[in-house]
């Protein structure tokens, strides 16, 4: 229970449907077994990229604004929005920069090339090492039923809609099954033209 | 960590100086999964036939559901520490065998098993069966009734729709929360008021969400795959199934 990944809890997923992405988190933040929050939430915006951090609060706020602060500095050199495939790269180096005292998160992008107009999602491990997943990519206290429930509800091709109800259903069922993760929840649903985030309350215990 | 770990020589040569411990560790973790879910007059007990040791496979095809006995409706299913998942079956094989006997060729209910499982379990508190139980069985109205166990006994009378236990049961456990009892469901158009009421399945309903999380838990977890046990109990009888899960 002395492991950083656990003391704060959390959960992120991220899906890949038919020209279109979605990512999800849920919205607690606690000490151990006490919920000291339940407006946490673990999704960050930079342009076209999405960035869903879950481990260690204090890192997950940290990378977050680290992040933010890059990204702009990205944006005035290059005079353009940063596309999710560099982010990625972005976020591997930044996280193997501190190879022998990591951060202890688990990140996940996912968005879609404005250019290209292609669906993009990815997973680290804390110390930058990315998984090009094509279907879907878990992090979080709650990983493993993320994965229980994804491998059997997700399929390819997901048209927006059926896209986020799969990944909704997938991350709630999850985080009730996860003592460290749940009390609401974000849903990003992103088109090449549109996003839509839903708040989900989902349980409340 | 294996049971049956091969033993570590001291290099010829040196001399023994350093004091050594030994221990013998009592259990191992032989993987796998289960599952139970209960229909209206119907049972179906599932589960995954690899047996492992660490990274190593064991078998292929070592079964984890077991009937007790030929002419009830009793099934039992185990995973955990094999030799003590084996052990609790033939415990309760022999007695639902010995009750027929006693009791003027009368078969055991499923709640006198339920019950007698949980003296089983129980009376080895102190050195327990290292196996997590799901028992399951007809009773005397045809209805199903499904029974699920730690390994020191502890259940619910009451009995439970669907169970699973074992390895994978963290992937499987939150999708059958969402299609067996419609977890997180609502009813359309109701602005989420109305939840989703739950109702008893149909028997192939049943059969393809029990291959589907069984197909999943395999692509995701090391310890279940080679095979899958499919039982189904009806007023029809006992009939088991076996299919081919992958083998990597």
């Amino acid at each position: 229970m002395s492991n950083p990944f656990s003391i704060n809890g959390g959960a992120v997923v991220a899906m890949v449907g038919k020209d279109c992405v979605a990512i999800g988190c849920d919205l607690r933040l606690g000490m151990q077994a006490l919920t000291v929050s339940n407006n946490f939430p673990k999704i960050f915006t930079y342009g076209d990229a999405y960035l869903g951090l879950t481990g260690l609060a204090t890192d997950v706020t940290t990378m977050a604004e680290l992040f933010r602060y890059k990204v702009n500095m990205y944006r005035l050199r290059e005079e353009r929005a940063i596309e999710p495939e560099t982010m990625a790269n972005l976020v591997s180096s930044s996280l193997y920069e501190r190879r022998f005292g990591p951060y202890f998160v688990s990140p996940v992008i996912a968005g879609i090339n404005q250019r290209t107009g292609k669906p993009f999602i990815c997973g680290f491990d804390s110390i930058g090492c990315i998984d090009f997943a094509k279907d879907f990519i878990v992090s979080g206290t709650a990983s493993d039923q993320l994965f229980g429930t994804c491998e059997s509800l997700w399929e390819p091709d997901l048209e927006p809609e059926d896209l986020f109800e799969t990944c909704s259903q997938a991350l709630l069922n999850s985080v009730d099954r996860d003592a460290l993760s749940g009390w609401g929840a974000h849903v990003y649903i992103i088109t090449k033209d549109k996003v839509i985030k839903r708040l989900l309350k989902g349980r409340q215990d | 960590m294996s049971l049956f770990a091969s033993p570590s020589y001291p290099p010829v040569g040196y001399a023994a100086s350093a004091p050594r411990q030994h221990a013998f560790n009592p259990y191992t973790d032989n993987g796998g999964s289960i599952i139970g879910i209960a229909g209206d007059d119907f049972l179906i007990m599932a589960g995954d036939t690899r047996h492992t040791s660490g990274y190593n496979i064991n078998s292929r095809t070592e079964k984890k559901v077991f009937r007790l006995s030929e002419d009830s409706t009793l099934v039992l299913a185990t995973v955990g520490f094999g030799a003590d998942a084996k052990d609790i079956a033939e415990t309760m094989r022999l007695a639902v065998n010995d009750f027929k006997f006693q009791h003027n060729l009368k078969n055991m209910t499923v709640q006198a098993a339920a019950q007698y499982l949980f003296t089983v379990l129980y009376g080895n508190r102190f050195f327990p069966k290292y196996a997590y139980c799901i028992l399951g069985g007809l009773d005397k109205d045809g209805k199903a009734r499904l029974y699920s166990y730690d390994p020191v006994g502890s259940y619910s009378k009451e009995g439970e729709r669907r169970a699973a236990a074992g390895a994978a049961s963290s992937l499987i456990v939150p999708f059958l929360d969402n299609q067996v009892e419609f977890k997180n469901q609502y009813v359309p158009g109701t602005n989420f008021t109305v939840e989703r009421e739950v109702e008893y399945l149909p028997v192939d309903k049943v059969k393809k969400l029990v291959k589907d999380a069984f197909t999943s838990a395999t692509e995701r977890h090391i310890e279940v795959g080679d095979g899958l046990q499919l039982v189904t109990i009806s007023k029809d009888g006992y009939q088991e199934e076996l299919f081919e899960l992958k083998k990597d």
